[in-house]
């Protein structure tokens, strides 16, 4: 298959389950390295990639605005504007009176929230959302699908696998990914 | 979790002293038994009529490895208190007699200004109280003199001894049959080499220790040397190894979600050594404290408190330097495995 997204583009990639759709997630992040073919992200910042990842990974022993300034340290951003940028962040997805609170805390559902926060908040060039409704309530889903396809706005590349077609919003490109490859 | 780790190292640190400290003084209570019981008091004893020349003793004891030694001749019946008194078994001792009897048995020697008597504990004397001042009357002797006594555990010269007293010899004494010398405990082959090359087997002498086959014990130096805690802080380092290993096996995840958010590998490796080290010197922190408890311990005890501020020390920096050597163990090669494994 061959894909090639620009800055401004909001991609949502559909299909049965086990088709590897998480995999072409994984391998356009990094994550996974191809066995054939490449990935070229073509970017001046050393970390593009960030992610909505299906699983829910947190740092589970710190609290949640810490979780969501993680892109921002590891970038090495000015400790202000991360947090200034992580509590609109927090905000937005609905969870800015939890700032403080231990991740461990949190439920499925709001863990995937901060997750989205985080990717929001990054203000890297690529997110890449691995079923980032999955764990949602109807209108937390479309609240943060809406938030994930306004980044494309932004000049940022949104990549999302899911199965919620229903809560995409407009103007977000839908591909299907079967065994013969990626279909518009 | 972490303070649970914290807990364990503090108590392993504080574990190897504590053993260092216990094995130092249990050597030195085999070292002071094995004094008490006669091993490092050597016997030159004439035989076949022969005597020992007291000079020739008194020398020896001014020899290298020799603490202290005295010329005994007898023993004799002395009379306690009176004339009339009862009898109790007397040697003659030339030379530092009190100096002598608190060599063997590692006590001070009290501050005697006239030359004094040396009650064995199972005297009648001796278990009245020590230091004391006795009437003891010589054998023909009208009156009782009055001496300055202390009383000490003469076992170390013998099962002979028991309930002996020793007292300086006068002129006009009989000749000594004995020579008794106080040994260092490491020149105990030495100091027999040279007791028989001063009274040779050959001339009617015979030396021998106090303590029957004293050359089967192990000394209180070998017994420390031996000692099994003196390797504790090795175990202590592998423990320390298993442990990090351990933690970072609970951290791989949170680790990996750093991994996974752009963090490079050596930043990754750089923050599990940091977090590790963290816990060790938190770990340090307690073990330090809980150490000075042992210390207070062991202090009254004549313990050598260095042994196990070493160990201790040893373990404290070889689990340091393991730190970075843990952290840049191979990280998992593939992060999506290692964020699943929570």
């Amino acid at each position: 298959m061959e894909l090639a997204l620009q800055p401004g583009d909001a991609v949502a990639i559909t299909g049965p389950s086990g088709t590897g759709k998480s995999t072409l997630l994984w391998l356009l992040g990094g994550l996974l390295q191809p066995t054939t073919g490449a990935v070229d992200i073509s970017t001046p910042n050393p970390h593009p990639i960030a992610w909505v990842l299906q699983g829910l990974y947190s740092l589970s022993a710190r609290t949640v605005l810490h979780n969501t300034m993680l892109c921002g340290v590891i970038d090495g951003a000015k400790r202000s504007s991360i947090v200034n940028q992580s509590q609109l962040a927090l905000h937005a997805v609905g969870l800015s009176e939890f700032a403080a609170t231990k991740i461990r805390a949190l439920s499925g559902g709001e863990l995937q929230r901060v997750a989205v926060a985080r990717a929001l908040a990054s203000g890297r060039p690529v997110i890449l959302a691995d079923e980032p409704t999955n764990q949602l309530d109807r209108t937390n889903a479309t609240n943060v699908m809406h938030l994930l396809a306004e980044e494309r706005h932004k000049g940022r590349v949104v990549v999302i696998v899911t199965h919620d077609t229903a809560s995409l919003p407009a103007g977000v490109r839908q591909m299907q990914l079967t065994p013969e490859g990626l279909t518009c | 979790m972490t303070l649970a780790i914290v807990g364990l190292l503090a108590a392993s640190y504080t574990g190897v002293a504590a053993g260092e400290y216990n094995s130092a003084a249990h050597a030195l209570n085999v070292g002071a038994s094995l004094r008490a019981d006669g091993m490092y008091t050597l016997i030159v004893e004439a035989t076949n009529g022969r005597q020992i020349n007291a000079d020739d003793c008194l020398a020896l004891g001014r020899s290298p490895g020799i603490e202290s030694s005295v010329a005994l001749a007898g023993p004799i019946q002395a009379h306690l208190y009176e004339p009339a008194g009862p009898l109790v078994p007397t040697w003659l001792a030339t030379g530092p007699l009190v100096r002598f009897a608190a060599s063997i048995t590692l006590q001070p020697p009290p501050h005697i200004g006239t030359a004094g008597a040396v009650i064995d504990v199972d005297s009648t004397l001796g278990a009245v109280g020590s230091h004391r001042n006795i009437a003891l009357a010589l054998p023909n002797s009208p009156t009782a003199d009055h001496v300055d006594a202390v009383v000490y555990d003469l076992a170390a010269l013998g099962d002979g001894f028991s309930g002996n007293a020793l007292i300086p010899a006068t002129s006009g004494s009989a000749a000594p049959s004995f020579c008794m010398m106080s040994i260092a405990p490491d020149a105990r082959e030495a100091s027999l080499e040279l007791a028989q090359r001063a009274f040779p087997s050959v001339g009617g002498y015979s030396a021998h220790w106090a303590l029957s086959n004293a050359d089967k014990f192990q000394s209180g130096q070998d017994v420390f040397d031996d000692r099994p805690s003196q390797w504790g802080w090795v175990a202590v380092i592998v423990l320390m190894v298993v442990v990090y290993l351990m933690y970072l096996r609970l951290r791989r995840s949170d680790l990996a979600v750093y991994a996974a958010n752009g963090m490079n590998p050596t930043g990754v490796t750089f923050l599990a050594g940091v977090e590790l080290a963290i816990i060790t010197i938190a770990a340090l922190v307690v073990a330090a404290v809980l150490d000075c408890a042992l210390v207070w311990h062991y202090s009254g005890e004549g313990t050598p408190l260095k042994v196990g501020e070493i160990a201790a020390t040893r373990a404290a920096l070889g689990s340091l330097l393991v730190v970075p050597l843990v952290a840049l163990l191979p990280q998992p090669s593939s992060i999506v495995e290692a964020l699943k494994d929570r």
